[in-house]
């Protein structure tokens, strides 16, 4: 008798373990709520028309940057939860350089990206708290996470524009290489005429080196490979002169040899352009041999950020240690790639310490503290990790060396 | 030359798709006159007429009956009666309806005995109108009014369904989207005759703003085209709010996948208004599935709208169906199933040729 | 004594340590795919709304007889005695007794019926809720019995259909070739057939082969299923098409298991939610072509009873009379109708939403 108690207390108690971890009906219900709530004020605060100038103007920190992400936070309302993509993200992007973001998928690279666009997915996904401060032709500077959407739309296309991952699909399939191109271009100056937007367009297809650009102008998409829509991806983003572009990996989805020509394309239009870049990308490769600054995201954080020296040289955090330590060499004798073992976690309900701790193979006492706060190691080297303050003085000396060395 | 050769591509597969659909409307005869002969024995012609030929054994009824049997091939085995009535049928004989007759238009002069023309009083020869029991003759009189109905009817459910289901997608689960919803939902479930009796109760009888049955009104004052207007209103509504929710929550759903492809985020990307990226970069998208539509749409406009027609005692094609299936016309029904059949190929041709029209991805060549 | 609080204390510590070790491992929240799937659904308020409706709709009609006083085909007392009377007059020649000539005569006379009873329609009162109708019969038993063909009927046509179009578009889908082009031209040709009138040709010629009516409501099922496969072995085709490209099936193909094991193992499972979405849908449909049927007096025959039939005396001899007066027998089972064919709709639209979240935010 006793025996059948126990049981069903152990299965009551095991039932109730496992209520923990899902989520209640009304727990759903609340969130759902609260979501409904936060969405609804956002939105309304995003679809005003007609704002005064002065509530999203601002002032740059430093004028010498294009843009500057200030304690970002990007989230996603989903009934499962608030999932924050982007959870306190800062960094610059100085004017005419090109700044690489790297992470794994679904660390929060296109989120800030997007963000910087106000391109989310509307309306679960929003810019919930932080300044993007953005530096325009006209030397205003415009608090991009204030701005309304009817206003934004000058800013799109014109001032930043973006080349997104998926070619094949990014292109309108009903209409013309041509009339997409000269679209932006009707939109952005609407006192050009029909034959000099053609013009333009013809030429811009030129400049991303595409073979007889007048018979591309006539075609469909359909009709053009995925190397070469991203071509015209890119004329598109270039058309306007753009301060800034956004190039969104922009060679994932390409095949090797087509993904070197893009890139190559891609250092090229630097040059050409008065801009920079945020290349965003998972590829460590790609950003060494590009980038003038990275930083590196991990589970919507900056983890670390520095100069592209600074970065490949000297990494910290044991997650960029991992990253490059998991790029195929072409010289070498290492006959297993390494990998870094285990997931991010879910981004519903991060945990209050580093969110890296389980995977780290360098996880000491100090790491079951809170968060590890960015902790400055050089003027432009950034860590989020305990093991900055040890290496510290490491790195000091180690500078100093390279200093010496760089002396003699 | 490149010229040509699409011409010539277009033309082969046009080729290809009649081939195809001439399959199709033969399997559609089969299946048709199958039923017609599945329990052997049965005659439907001798059935129909069995009261008559009691009554009347002096032949004409007889010669009627072998005439009506010889079209169906009813004396010969299944197989080879199916023979002889497609044989009719691509001779343009569809039948003869066992109830219908109409005036054909053409006149017969009337003569005596003799053969002298039979003068009136002017001196003008007497004539006599020659009416026709040939169903395509009674379809082809029939299908006017209801064409003329099911064409505004159309044109309203397009012109209301497609704005309403692109505002439901665009603003989704707002206010908009719910009612649309809810009354897509509604439209979907109501039997028509049963929406059309709700209608005649509360509009006709109980609030007389508009007339019961009938097109024209011989007390009316208005003059004839409002009168005929006037009385298509109560049907129309029942057509239109039966047909609109499907269209509704199609176009709602079709939106709703362009809207979340990549392409209109480029599009947004490049500084398009809302409302440009929805109305230009969207629509244009959300048309070419709406195309299928189109294969549907030539039945409804030529076939009439049985039940509807039949509430509101209009005398189109639909209502003729109606009262040929509960008084046992059967060359009718078989006829009329057929010829909804082939509108119903020929409808599908064409809106498998507007898709090259609207997608520039398809090309005419080996088809779907 | 120390020690031992302070062992105390680092018990007490343990199971907190533990617990957030556990909560890291589970800080994702699984759920397994089909309870996510029941919650999606019963989220929605419309999808609610439609299974209570239904399941009021199975009471009604399945409970709700038995604890009705009257019967399917029961008339009550109300009725009367009456004898028709038919005027008749003829015209005879006859020789006019007092002049002797030959001169016409009509005759009126009045053929008068044997006396048979009349029931009259009457208006809901508290012996009959909804009243009776022109047979006589207690409305709201009628409905009720409506509803047990109606949603009965539905059940078993779907049900068939689900069948009959899994099998051949499996097997098209599947094997593809000269099978699947036989197949997919027969689904053209079904297509291609009109939907209501090949059915009201189907059902008036088995009205003329005489069969019996209780019998008729399962030809009635049987043409229901001929003319609707069609559009579910499409479905399937198309999802097995889908599926076969699919590097799972690849993997199965590899393991080297029989066709049989692929097909019901791995591929019908795949193209299940869309089936039952389908179907759900497709119940309401089949309901509207059965009332319809019903309604133009080839359907489910007199005396059973059907929600069609009852809609159908407003256009009867007495129909302007009972399409003015007595709303009471015809827009019952209207309402029950649509409730209906809407409770289905919301269900498949709450399931295909709650299978397929892409839509859905």
């Amino acid at each position: 008798m006793k025996n059948i108690v126990d049981k069903i207390k152990i299965k009551r108690k095991k039932r109730k373990e496992e209520a923990k971890h899902f989520i209640s009906k009304e727990q759903i219900k609340k969130t759902a709520k609260e979501n409904s709530r936060i969405i609804k004020q956002l939105e309304r605060q995003n679809n005003r028309k007609n704002v005064p100038e002065e509530e999203y103007i601002t002032t740059m920190r430093d004028p010498n940057n294009v843009v500057e992400f200030d304690n970002l936070h990007s989230y996603f309302f989903t009934d499962a939860g608030v999932v924050k993509a982007v959870d306190g993200v800062s960094f610059d992007i100085p004017k005419r350089s090109i700044v690489g973001v790297v992470g794994e998928s679904g660390c929060g690279k296109s989120v800030t990206s997007l963000s910087l666009m106000k391109l989310l997915q509307s309306p679960t996904g929003q810019i919930f708290d932080g300044e993007i401060r953005y530096n325009a032709k006209d030397g205003k500077a415009y608090n991009i996470s204030k701005v309304p959407k009817a206003d934004m739309n000058r800013i799109r296309g014109k001032e930043m524009s973006m080349i997104f991952q998926e070619p094949m699909t990014s292109l309108n399939p009903v209409f013309k290489i041509g009339d997409q191109l000269d679209e932006v271009l009707f939109l952005h100056f609407p006192e050009m005429g029909k034959e000099e937007a053609k013009q333009k367009s013809i030429s811009m297809l030129k400049t991303v080196n595409i073979a007889m650009p007048e018979s591309i102008y006539s075609r469909y998409p359909h009709e053009l490979s995925g190397g070469m829509r991203q071509r015209v991806m890119i004329a598109m983003a270039l058309l306007c002169d753009p301060n800034l572009i956004i190039a969104d990996e922009p060679t994932t989805a390409l095949d090797v040899t087509i993904q070197a020509q893009i890139l190559d394309l891609l250092r090229n239009i630097k040059h050409d352009i008065d801009g920079s870049i945020m290349l965003i990308t998972h590829d460590l490769g790609v950003i060494a041999e590009m980038a003038d600054f990275v930083v590196v995201m991990y589970a919507g954080r900056i983890i670390e950020k520095g100069t592209v020296r600074e970065i490949f040289k000297n990494p910290i955090h044991p997650y960029t240690v991992g990253l490059q330590k998991s790029i195929p060499a072409l010289s070498g004798t290492k006959d297993k790639l390494y990998t870094i073992p285990g997931t991010v976690p879910n981004p519903i309900n991060l945990p209050n310490y580093c969110y890296f701790r389980d995977r780290c193979n360098k996880r000491f006492d100090k790491c079951d503290g809170a968060y590890p706060e960015l902790t400055q190691v050089s003027p432009t080297h950034y860590v989020a990790c305990y093991l900055a303050d040890e290496m510290k003085a490491e790195i000091k000396a180690k500078f100093k060396e390279v200093d010496k060395n760089a002396k003699r | 030359m490149r010229l040509s050769l699409v011409i010539v591509k277009m033309i082969k597969y046009i080729i290809k798709r009649l081939a195809l659909s001439v399959l199709i409307l033969a399997g559609v005869s089969i299946i048709i006159y199958s039923l017609v002969r599945i329990k052997p024995g049965l005659d439907f012609v001798e059935a129909k007429y069995y009261a008559q030929m009691q009554l009347d054994d002096t032949g004409e009824v007889k010669e009627m009956v072998k005439r009506q049997q010889e079209i169906y091939g009813l004396s010969s085995g299944i197989f080879e009666g199916y023979l002889v009535w497609v044989g009719n049928i691509l001779d343009g004989n569809w039948g003869e309806s066992f109830i219908f007759t109409v005036n054909t238009g053409e006149v017969e002069l009337l003569v005596d005995a003799e053969g002298n023309p039979i003068l009136d009083s002017t001196g003008n020869q007497l004539t006599k109108p020659i009416s026709s029991s040939n169903v395509l003759d009674i379809i082809a009189s029939k299908s006017t009014i209801s064409f003329i109905i099911a064409l505004i009817a159309t044109i309203l459910q397009f012109s209301i369904a497609i704005p309403l289901g692109i505002t439901s997608a665009t603003k989704q689960y707002g206010v908009v989207d719910y009612s649309v919803t809810v009354l897509a939902m509604m439209g979907i479930s109501l039997p028509s005759f049963f929406f059309g009796a709700l209608l005649l109760r509360i509009f006709s009888i109980q609030l007389g703003w508009f007339p019961y049955a009938g097109l024209t009104d011989p007390n009316s004052t208005l003059p004839v085209f409002i009168d005929n207007l006037h009385h298509l209103v109560l049907p129309i509504t029942v057509l239109v709010i039966l047909s609109i929710g499907g269209l509704m929550r199609y176009t709602r759903t079709n939106m709703l996948e362009v809207l979340n492809s990549d392409y209109i985020r480029t599009a947004r990307a490049k500084g398009l208004s809302e409302h440009k990226v929805i109305y230009k970069h969207a629509f244009r998208n959300t048309l070419i599935p709406l195309v299928t539509i189109l294969a549907g749409i030539l039945p409804s406009l030529f076939g009439g709208a049985m039940i509807t027609e039949t509430i509101f005692s209009i005398d189109g094609i639909g209502k003729a169906a109606f009262k040929a299936v509960t008084s046992g016309d059967i060359p009718f029904v078989m006829a009329y199933n057929l010829f909804l059949s082939l509108l119903t190929v020929i409808g599908t041709l064409l809106s498998d040729l507007m898709y090259a029209v609207v997608d520039p991805r398809v090309k005419l060549i080996g088809g779907r | 004594m120390s020690t031992l609080t302070k062992d105390l204390e680092d018990n007490k510590n343990l199971p907190n340590q533990e617990e957030s070790e556990v909560s890291l491992a589970d800080s994702a929240k699984v759920i397994s795919p089909g309870r996510l799937v029941l919650r999606r659904f019963f989220r929605s308020k419309l999808s609610l709304i439609g299974l209570v409706t239904l399941l009021f709709m199975f009471t009604f009609s399945f409970i709700g007889p038995l604890f009705s006083p009257y019967a399917e085909t029961e008339a009550t007392e109300d009725y009367k005695w009456v004898v028709s009377v038919l005027p008749h007059q003829i015209v005879v020649d006859e020789i006019n007794e007092e002049t002797g000539l030959e001169e016409e005569v009509t005759y009126y006379f009045y053929e008068v019926s044997d006396p048979y009873q009349v029931y009259s329609k009457t208006l809901p009162s508290w012996k009959h809720l909804l009243g009776t109708d022109q047979y006589g019969y207690d409305v709201l038993t009628r409905l009720m019995y409506g509803g047990r063909v109606s949603l009965l009927l539905g059940f078993i046509v779907i049900f068939s259909e689900v069948i009959i179009g899994m099998f051949f578009g499996s097997i098209s889908g599947y094997f593809g070739g000269l099978t699947d082009q036989i197949i997919m031209r027969v689904v053209d040709i079904f297509n291609c057939l009109p939907g209501m009138p090949i059915l009201m040709l189907a059902a008036s010629l088995i009205d003329g082969w005489g069969v019996p009516a209780r019998d008729r409501i399962y030809y009635l099922m049987g043409i229901l299923t001929i003319f609707g496969w069609s559009g579910i072995a499409r479905l399937v085709r198309g999802q097995v098409l889908g599926i076969r490209e699919l590097e799972y099936m690849t993997a199965a193909e590899a393991t080297g298991l029989t066709t049989r094991r692929k097909i019901f193992k791995h591929i019908i499972p795949n193209v299940m939610p869309q089936i039952i979405v389908q179907a759900t849908l497709g119940l309401g449909g089949i309901i509207l072509s059965e009332s319809t049927l019903s309604y133009l007096g080839i359907g489910v025959p007199f005396p059973y009873a059907a929600w069609g039939t009852m809609i159908s005396s407003t256009s009867g001899a007495e129909g302007r009379d009972i399409l003015q007066n007595y709303p009471n027998i015809w827009v019952p089972a209207g309402v029950m109708i649509v409730m209906a064919v809407l409770a289905f709709n919301f269900i498949g639209d709450g399931l295909r939403d709650a299978f397929d979240p892409k839509m859905r935010r």
